[in-house]
């Protein structure tokens, strides 16, 4: 089932043979077979696994990571599919639609899922892997519960459908949710917007520089995953960087962490020519809004402020806010209304949880995981159970 | 690179550190407070989209004579705050570089461009400042062009008649010239008697991008055409109006007495060397009422020694390659396309 593109989408031609009103089960056996299978053919494929994030959509669809998603979730036996559900993806980030895609098959729904139009190989690839197992007869219910959609932007077609559908899920900034969030749906449609969020990191001073040189090492290959591989552009990736601990130690960590930062930027990282001048230019806007000069680090590609006043001001392109805390809970008061993410080096998320959240505090954020796990997306995201939202629940008593 | 304007320079950045607090703030935040200015490529410089993001003015609101604005094709335009000063200096550079190409007598002007686009006041762009800009060294005008951009050969013809033998002046944008002009002619399979006429054609090829037209490809068709075989292109922007770079007779693209220019790397910022690629940066000492003196552009190109080129001339010559490419930016921020 090739992708379908701008025109065939508008024509209509893609809704033959496609179930809109089927829904099924909630996990059902044959949907647990079928992304299985889908693991298995990504980790054995060569192309495939020559994209990391094609592969690590591939852990995520292993029987091991949906057992654990199901059993996460109270009734599993009485949910079922809400019917067909639409997806849109962010048009940057080739995978996405992938993990969207799999969160509304494995809540038992149909799925039309509009691509990036970007033609990403990753993209491509994942498209052709999953039609691989859909002509297996098998899995034939859930090819007519599937269509792979590339739209205009402002699609009557788009429009129509969601017009219709049961449920929306919709990745992408705040411009692109109050645009879907403006259109007409049903009066039962489910919606489930992941908007704009901000994340940070948080180093334990004195527990980084207890790591062992090559733990030490490895942090920073995994922050320049978070950060750099995506321009630090996503939701989840750090801009606030969280230094706790006394004086005397956050010296020496700062020191430790960016020099190691460094050899891998200076090796690796090639920064756009158009948004390395967009980096000059944000760092204008700062010292606009906040009315005069800011004390600026530059060091290769990383450009570290340190003043608290360029707290929600968008920092991207490797340009980070650090602020020294002597105490955890200090970073409270610094976390910004829509924090997502907090990455953790030199501490355990479960520590760090436990000491927010004491005395019935609210942590202010929506995942603590260590430090390189900031883009992995899970079926809890943004604070959402995403598998309980896009499944509907029989109450049986 | 030392520079004959290098200390003009270094008093316009003092000046408008002086007087704009924004790029005061800006500056004191990227660049060491005293660090020697020993060349151009110390000099702290705007990315020239900043005029297209931030109001940047360093006159008090009461001074500001005009406010010039970038063609804005896409997006956000420029605003250039323009005072009685800097108007006159743009006035009077612009007059001195387009007496040194072409001489100082006024000849009758056919602009390749529209009425509509010099007197419809909301839609003050380049072409407007362009065409009002030169218009000065004219003594006659004619626009060649109907409102549709379509080419009004009767008009131009009687206009040619009324000037009889008389050295005419043919301004416009080079997209237009190419084709609303040349194109048009060639459609049309007309020839105009443009021997006795000088072209003096700016802002760009890039709306030329898909024809691949090249400067020599494009002095042939207008000698074809039109028997006109003075033909000038010039560099420059709204960002620094007045200072063009001008086309000499060899080809080369010149900076004025005026202006300067040199290249730095597209990743790191650094100046590179002459002839070697990188975005252009551009320098003007006219700029009074706004801090545009030291703009980085987001043209690609190179710089080479004035005495490369055998016309004489003394100015750093620029060549330009093309635009830079919008940024492929990863990450999931707004990206629904």
């Amino acid at each position: 089932m090739p992708i379908i593109d701008p025109k065939s989408f508008e024509a209509g031609h893609w809704r033959t043979g496609f179930d809109f009103n089927a829904a099924a089960a909630f996990a059902d056996d044959n949907i647990q077979q079928f992304l299985n299978a889908l693991s298995r053919v990504i980790l054995t494929d060569k192309e495939a696994r020559s994209h990391p994030d094609l592969a690590t959509f591939g852990y995520f669809c292993r029987k091991a990571n949906l057992v654990r998603a199901i059993a996460d979730l109270p009734s599993a036996a009485s949910r079922f599919g809400w019917g067909t559900v639409v997806h849109i993806a962010p048009g940057n980030i080739p995978l996405n639609f992938a993990f969207s895609f799999v969160m509304g098959l494995l809540a038992g729904n149909s799925n039309v899922v509009r691509l990036p139009s970007r033609p990403f190989s990753q993209t491509m690839l994942c498209v052709r892997l999953v039609d691989r197992l859909l002509v297996d007869p098998v899995f034939k219910p859930i090819g007519r519960r599937t269509r792979f959609v590339q739209t205009d932007r402002d699609s009557a077609a788009l429009n129509g459908l969601i017009a219709k559908a049961a449920g929306l899920v919709v990745w992408g900034g705040d411009a692109t949710v109050q645009r879907f969030r403006a259109l007409p749906k049903c009066p039962r449609c489910v919606e489930v917007y992941f908007p704009d969020r901000v994340s940070s990191l948080l180093v334990d001073a004195a527990g980084y520089l207890a790591l062992p040189e090559e733990e030490a090492r490895l942090s920073a290959r995994r922050f320049f995953n978070d950060t750099f591989l995506v321009d630090q552009n996503a939701c989840s990736s750090p801009t606030t960087v969280f230094w706790l601990g006394d004086n005397v130690d956050i010296t020496r960590a700062k020191e430790q962490f960016w020099s190691r930062l460094a050899s891998i930027l200076s090796a690796e990282y090639v920064i756009d020519p158009m948004a390395r001048i967009n980096r000059n230019l944000d760092i204008f806007r700062d010292v606009i809004t906040v009315g005069r000069a800011l004390s600026l680090t530059t060091e290769h590609d990383v450009w570290r402020l340190d003043d608290p006043e360029v707290l929600g001001l968008p920092l991207r392109f490797g340009t980070f806010l650090e602020l020294s805390v002597t105490h955890m809970t200090q970073v409270l008061r610094y976390l910004r209304p829509n924090e997502q993410t907090l990455t953790t080096l030199g501490v355990t998320p479960e520590d760090v949880f436990r000491r927010l959240a004491a005395d019935g505090r609210i942590p202010g954020i929506n995942r603590i995981v260590p430090v390189g796990n900031a883009l992995d997306i899970a079926f809890n995201w943004d604070g959402k159970e995403v598998l309980s939202i896009l499944s509907c629940r029989v109450q049986v008593s | 690179m030392t520079s004959p304007i290098l200390n003009d320079l270094i008093a316009l950045t003092e000046h408008h550190r002086a007087a704009c607090k924004r790029y005061a703030h800006y500056c004191d935040t990227l660049y060491q407070k005293d660090s020697p200015l020993g060349s151009l490529a110390d000099l702290p410089f705007l990315p020239v989209r900043a005029f297209k993001d931030f109001d940047l003015c360093s006159v008090a609101e009461e001074d500001v004579f005009k406010v010039m604005m970038s063609s804005g094709t896409f997006g956000a335009r420029s605003r250039i705050y323009i005072d009685r000063e800097t108007a006159q200096l743009q006035t009077r550079t612009l007059t001195a570089i387009f007496g040194e190409a072409f001489g100082k007598t006024r000849s009758p002007m056919l602009v390749i461009d529209s009425e509509s686009t010099v007197r419809d006041r909301n839609r003050f762009s380049a072409r407007t400042a362009a065409v009002n800009g030169f218009s000065m060294m004219a003594s006659d005008r004619c626009f060649a062009l109907d409102n549709d951009m379509s080419l009004n050969i009767p008009r131009v013809a009687e206009f040619l008649q009324e000037h009889n033998g008389k050295r005419i002046f043919i301004f416009g944008f080079t997209f237009l010239v190419w084709q609303a002009f040349c194109g048009a002619l060639r459609a049309k399979n007309q020839k105009l008697a443009l021997k006795n006429a000088f072209l003096l054609h700016g802002g760009g090829w890039k709306k030329l991008e898909s024809e691949k037209v090249s400067n020599p490809q494009f002095k042939a068709v207008m000698a074809d055409r039109t028997g006109c075989v003075d033909v000038r292109n010039y560099y420059g922007m709204v960002e620094q109006a007045g200072t063009i770079f001008m086309e000499c007779p060899q080809g080369s693209l010149h900076a004025s007495a005026w202006s300067d220019a040199l290249v730095r790397d597209i990743h790191t910022h650094k100046a590179l060397p002459y002839g070697k690629v990188g975005l252009i940066e551009v320098f003007s000492t006219i700029q009074k009422s706004y801090p545009g003196h030291a703009l980085l552009t987001e043209d690609i190109g190179l710089t080479r020694r004035a005495f490369d080129c055998p016309c004489g001339h003394p100015g750093t010559i620029v060549e330009v390659h093309g635009r830079l490419p919008a940024a492929e930016v990863r990450g999931c921020s707004d990206a629904y396309n």
